[in-house]
Parts: C-alpha cells; sequence; structure tokens
C-alpha cells in the first residue's frame, strides 16, 4: 500500500541520510548521487514493507470504505499518512442518491473528529492499486527508471547541507573516513605533477609515484583526492566521471582568468525588440553570451566565424553550438582535453573554461593556420574521449582586400579596405583583419576607461564601415564582427540598438543604414 | 455598512489554500443558496425550485471517503452540474470562475496554482492570489484557517 505519489513527494528525512552514512561507512567506497538514489529506495522499500507488516499484527485495523466497523474499534487511515483513530459513533447515511451506507465518527490522538463512510462498497479506497503499479513502486528497478534522476539530485542537496559529507567529482563520502593526508604528502603530489609540467595525472598515479599508504586503496584515494582538492595549489580538471590533476601555478594564465577581450559586463536590452531574423541570426552566430535558443544543434559537426575576442585570445566560444563537443565535469570550473588538428592530426592541450563559457589553447593554432577575425573554423568530435577536431579551410596565401581595422596616430580606429594575405576561407561580411593587435589593445582600454556607452560606439562603427560599401549599407553580423574588435558586446544589445532607435534604417534582409539627420 | 474581514495574520502566498467558507455568507446574512441556485443545470434549477428549503446530505469525499454534510441543492451542484460541459467554460467574472472551481472539486481546499490549473481560461496564479487576497472578500473564498 504505497501511495501512487509516494517517490514524486519524497523529502530526504533524517532517517534517510542516515541509512545513506551507514552504507557509506559499510562499504568504504564514495558514491555518487545516483548510485546513493538505489541505497535510498531500497532503504525506503524496506521501511514501507516493514510498516505494512506491523500495520498487520498490530491491533489496528486498515480503515476501507466498504468496511463495517463497531465503537470502540482502533481504524489506521492509509489517506490520512497511516494516522490511527477510534471509531466513538455510528450512523446511518442520508443520501437519496446513493446505496444505503453508514457513517462512522473517528476520534483522533489530537482530539479531533472526523466522520467517515462505512459499508460503502463502491469507493477507489477499496480497491488498492492496480497489482502492476503496485509491483512498479516497490521495484528498485522500475522506481529508479522513472524517478532516479530526481531522487539522485535531492540527495545532493540534502548531503551538501549536511557537514558529515564530503564531495569530490561527483562522489559522496562520510568526512569520518577520511584517512590523513599531511602536508609532506602534498608537497610530493606538487612535485610529480611539476615533473609532469603541471598534469593531468590520476590521483592512482599520484598516489603511486609519492608512495602514498594504502591499506584500503579506495579510502586513501578518495583521502587523497579530497586533500588536493581542499588544497589551492591544486586543480582538478578531469571529464565528467574521472578525477584528472593539474597544478594550478602552471595553468596557463587565460585558463585561470578570464583574458581581456572576452570581459562582459551584462547590459541590459529590450529581447523583445529582437525581430524573428535577428533572433535566428543571434542563434547562428552561437556567441556564448547570448542565451541559449530552444533548438538543439541538429548536427554533430559545427562551423564557427571568428571574432577578433577569441581570434585575439586563442579561444572560441563555448555555446549552445559547441558545448556538446567538449567534456565537461560535474563540479571542474576547468576541463583538460585535447584539440587535434583536421588536417595534419597534430595534438595539442585545450582548455574547456565552465565559468567563462569558452574553450583554450588556440593562440598558437590560429597564428600557424594564418587566421583572422571573420575566418571560418570547423569542430567535429574526436576518435578518442577527450578529443575534439578542429579545421580551418586552408589554402595558398593570397593578396585579397579586406575589411581591415587600423588605429591612427590620434589613437582613434580606422576601419578601411586594405589588400592582406590570406590563407584560408573567411566570411565576407564579418571579416576585420587586424594587423597590429597591440596598438587595437590600447584602444580596448581607452573604451573601457572612457566608459563609452554602446550606442555611441555602434553609431559611429556603422558610420564607419558604411564608408566601406558603395551603398552604404551594413549587415547586422558585420556591425557585430565590427564592434567586437572595440568592445566585447553579444549580439542581442547590438540587434536590440537597430531595431528601436531611429536613426538606423533597415533596409532589408538585416542591412542598416544610419539616418545622419535622424541622429 | 462596513464590511469587517477577517484577516489572518500569516500573508497567503501562492502555497496557500483556499476554500469557500460557508460561514461567511451566514455572517454576511447573503443567500448562498439563491447563488447557488443560479449555478444549477437546468434541470436541477426546476427539481430545487423551492431552494429555500434543501435537507442535509451526507456527500462522501471520492479520495479519502471522508463525510461531509452539506446541502441538498449543493451536493447535486458538486456532483452533477459542476461536471456538465459548460460549467467551467462560461463567461463569467474570475472570482466566479475560481468560485465554481472550488465547487466542482467538492470544495476542496485548493492553491491558487492549482485553481490556475483548474480552470479554463488562462489566469496566472498570481493574478488569483492577488484577486483573493485583496480589500474585499469575494464570494466567501478565503484561506483555510489552519
Amino acid at each position: 500500500m504505497i501511495r501512487d505519489t509516494y517517490w514524486e513527494d519524497l523529502t530526504i528525512t533524517d532517517e534517510d541520510i542516515e541509512a545513506l552514512y551507514t552504507h557509506l561507512l559499510e562499504t568504504e567506497t564514495p558514491m555518487t548521487p545516483e548510485e546513493l538514489a538505489e541505497v535510498l529506495v531500497n532503504f525506503r522499500l524496506a521501511e514501507e514493507r516493514r510498516k505494512l507488516e506491523q500495520q498487520r499484527v498490530g491491533d489496528a485495523t486498515l480503515y476501507l470504505p466498504k468496511g463495517h466497523y463497531q465503537p470502540g474499534e482502533r481504524l489506521v487511515f492509509p489517506a490520512r499518512h497511516w494516522e490511527e483513530g477510534e471509531v466513538v459513533a455510528v450512523r446511518e447515511a442520508h443520501n437519496p442518491t446513493m446505496p444505503p451506507f453508514k457513517v462512522i465518527r473517528v476520534r483522533f490522538s489530537d482530539g479531533s473528529e472526523r466522520e467517515f463512510a462505512a459499508g460503502l462498497e463502491e469507493h477507489p479506497l477499496n480497491n488498492p492499486l492496480p497489482a502492476s503499479k503496485a509491483e512498479a513502486l516497490m521495484n528498485t528497478a522500475k522506481v529508479l527508471a522513472v524517478y532516479g534522476g530526481s531522487l539522485a539530485e535531492r540527495i545532493a542537496e540534502a548531503l551538501a547541507a549536511n557537514d558529515e559529507f564530503v564531495r569530490i567529482a561527483g562522489r559522496w563520502f562520510p568526512r569520518a573516513l577520511l584517512s590523513e593526508v599531511h602536508v609532506g604528502h602534498l608537497n610530493l603530489a606538487e612535485a610529480v605533477l611539476d615533473m609532469a609540467h603541471g598534469g593531468p595525472l590520476s590521483t592512482v598515479e599520484i598516489m603511486r609515484q609519492i608512495d602514498f599508504p594504502a591499506d584500503s586503496p579506495k579510502l586513501a584515494e578518495f583521502s587523497l583526492a579530497y586533500a588536493l582538492q581542499e588544497s589551492e595549489k591544486f586543480d582538478e580538471v578531469g571529464p565528467a566521471g574521472e578525477v584528472l590533476w593539474f597544478l594550478r601555478s602552471m595553468e596557463p594564465r587565460w585558463v585561470q582568468e578570464t583574458p581581456p577581450t572576452l570581459r562582459y559586463r551584462p547590459l541590459e536590452y529590450d529581447r523583445d525588440a529582437l525581430t524573428p531574423e535577428m533572433l535566428a541570426l543571434e542563434a547562428e552566430l552561437g556567441d556564448e553570451l547570448s542565451p541559449d535558443p530552444t533548438e538543439p544543434p541538429s548536427s554533430s559537426k559545427t562551423e564557427l566565424r571568428l571574432i577578433y575576442p577569441h581570434w585575439r585570445a586563442g579561444t572560441l566560444p563555448l555555446s549552445h553550438k559547441t558545448r556538446f563537443l567538449f567534456p565537461t565535469a560535474y563540479e571542474a570550473p576547468r576541463v583538460r582535453f585535447t584539440w587535434v588538428d583536421g588536417q595534419t592530426g597534430e595534438e595539442f592541450p585545450g582548455w574547456v573554461v565552465r565559468p567563462g563559457k569558452y574553450v583554450y589553447g588556440l593562440e598558437k593554432w590560429y597564428e600557424k593556420k594564418g587566421l583572422i577575425p571573420g575566418s571560418l573554423v570547423a569542430l567535429k568530435p574526436g576518435k578518442a574521449s577527450g578529443q575534439v577536431i578542429i579545421e580551418a579551410y586552408t589554402h595558398h596565401p593570397k593578396r585579397d582586400w579586406v575589411r581591415s581595422l587600423l588605429v591612427g596616430r590620434d589613437g582613434e580606429p580606422v576601419f578601411a579596405m586594405l589588400k592582406q594575405t590570406v590563407t584560408a576561407e573567411f566570411d565576407e561580411r564579418m571579416v576585420v583583419a587586424v594587423p597590429a593587435p597591440e596598438a587595437v589593445d590600447a584602444v580596448w582600454q581607452k573604451v573601457a576607461k572612457e566608459r563609452t556607452p554602446l550606442e555611441k560606439l555602434v553609431v559611429s562603427v556603422l558610420r564607419e564601415l558604411a564608408k566601406l560599401t558603395p551603398q552604404g549599407h551594413v549587415h547586422a553580423m558585420g556591425l557585430y564582427a565590427a564592434v567586437n574588435t572595440l568592445r566585447r558586446c553579444p549580439p542581442g544589445p547590438i540587434f536590440a540598438l537597430l531595431a528601436t532607435r531611429p536613426w538606423f534604417i533597415h533596409v532589408g534582409d538585416l542591412h542598416f543604414r544610419l539616418d545622419e539627420s535622424a541622429n | 455598512m462596513s464590511q469587517g474581514k477577517h484577516r489572518s495574520l500569516v500573508k497567503p502566498t501562492l502555497d496557500t489554500p483556499f476554500h469557500i467558507d460557508f460561514r461567511w455568507w451566514q455572517s454576511h446574512a447573503r443567500d448562498w443558496r439563491f447563488y447557488m441556485h443560479r449555478l444549477l443545470c437546468p434541470e436541477h434549477q426546476a427539481q430545487f425550485a423551492d431552494w429555500q428549503n434543501t435537507t442535509l446530505v451526507d456527500w462522501v469525499d471520492p479520495e479519502t471517503a471522508e463525510v461531509r454534510q452539506v446541502e441538498g441543492m449543493q451536493y447535486v451542484l458538486m456532483t452533477h452540474c459542476a461536471h456538465q460541459p459548460d460549467f467551467l467554460e462560461a463567461h463569467v467574472p474570475l472570482v466566479d470562475a475560481i468560485f465554481r472551481v472550488l465547487v466542482a472539486h467538492g470544495n476542496r481546499p485548493m492553491t491558487p496554482v492549482e485553481i490556475a490549473e483548474h480552470l479554463k481560461r488562462p489566469a496566472r496564479p498570481q493574478v488569483i492570489l492577488r484577486t483573493l487576497t485583496g480589500r474585499r472578500d469575494y464570494l466567501g473564498i478565503r484561506p483555510v484557517e489552519q
């Protein structure tokens, strides 16, 4: 007799926590919330069976509307959380629309009295759940198949609020069982990682190299992992389900902190102003700072147009267009993986920086391939797990007229069409070659220092870009790319300005011109 | 005349259950039987033409089998008329629609979120909460006293 909504409504109680704690103590094995969900379900089912057994052997009778009861009889009410009460009176019911039945008055332990039907043959409470459904609710595997995910979430929440448990890489363990790891062990671990160029190394590998005492290997592994996690010197960089360590001091700077060109202070803007075409373009651009569109990517390969902030930082966005290709983690903010050059097969280290929403490690690769902002880059899953293949559509170098950004003697940015050597395919509308990025860095600092309003910047960039085309029209994506050569901004705020300000005239197909008379 | 409203010290929220408090109708000398009679289907309006004299009937809660004594007219309203297709779809003000939802469910206490789910019209739970916790008591719909 388990309630239909028993598993949906379940709240983790102190008894549940104690049961999980006992299990972890006995098995001496760290467990994920999903594994603990199975322990919890088994515990709860055993408890429910025990309660049922007690009800069968106890004094109280299970209340069923079809039953006949006498004053003084004790009843237990499943619909009232198995509350027990005593029948204090019986009377005839009055209801001309129903077959004759009786009404019993029941007094509960808090002194309250309620009336219930008795001798009533037709009532849903008379029929316990169908056997198949009851069986499903009392079967561990079936319960986990339906409710496992939500139970695991509730367990993780409850354990996080309890000091007696510790967690590492998504696994939980009682703090009391951790063996001592002294500072000497940590110093040795640091030296081992230093020898391995920072890492990554697994906990087991570090244990082996520092000769860490391991009477109980699993306990020892978890204890060392926990000590490494608690020390600021080490960074856990393994993908979900794998614990790998890196020496924090040897991690690249732009993995530890967000590169200057990717820093963005969120701007308020009216998203409702964006037209369906603008929203579609925003989704296509795959900027990591844009909200995720509802449609997931349809293929495992993805193509991006490189924008200046990522080109300068040697990164790519971790957005809805790319996220599914990269390893993720339960907790680790930074995850190490391997880039594979799709043309040469060369492998080099990459980093997923989850808080900053970018992937790192491409600075030299961009240089080697001769890419410029606006170049096309393709990504696809690697053959081995933890690998991502990256390709650029390279060709023999050729001289081509390309929109370029220069910085004048007065320190002001100037967009101009210049002949540049290009070695890879690019998007005509988004390309902005930057021959002297150091000079542009100074412009970024000036824009940040002077807090130039976005609107002012958009107007001046649109005015500059318009000079480079015979019609004086600029596509929204070109404007987005160009604005991002001077400050970091996702498409949303720029498109919202285009949609709401009267001096931006839409001339069709997301091309805009500036109405100088209105400005 | 002043309509002194009994107010709980606890501010109702989206999780507060509301029900029709029939004591309110009595204390306000409002004849709820007349209001109920208007909600009956035509067949039962005729049957309860003498709406001022109805007898008490034992109503059995379909979920818990708990028995509550209700007037005969309220009983047919809950067990028959409220289940007619047009009962919840009638074009009536929001408070009347909320009243109908509660009646259709045997006056089982419901939160604004639950009421919104049963209303056959778009109404946000926050709007329902604001309506029911305004300065006036509408049709005796009140938070359930703990």
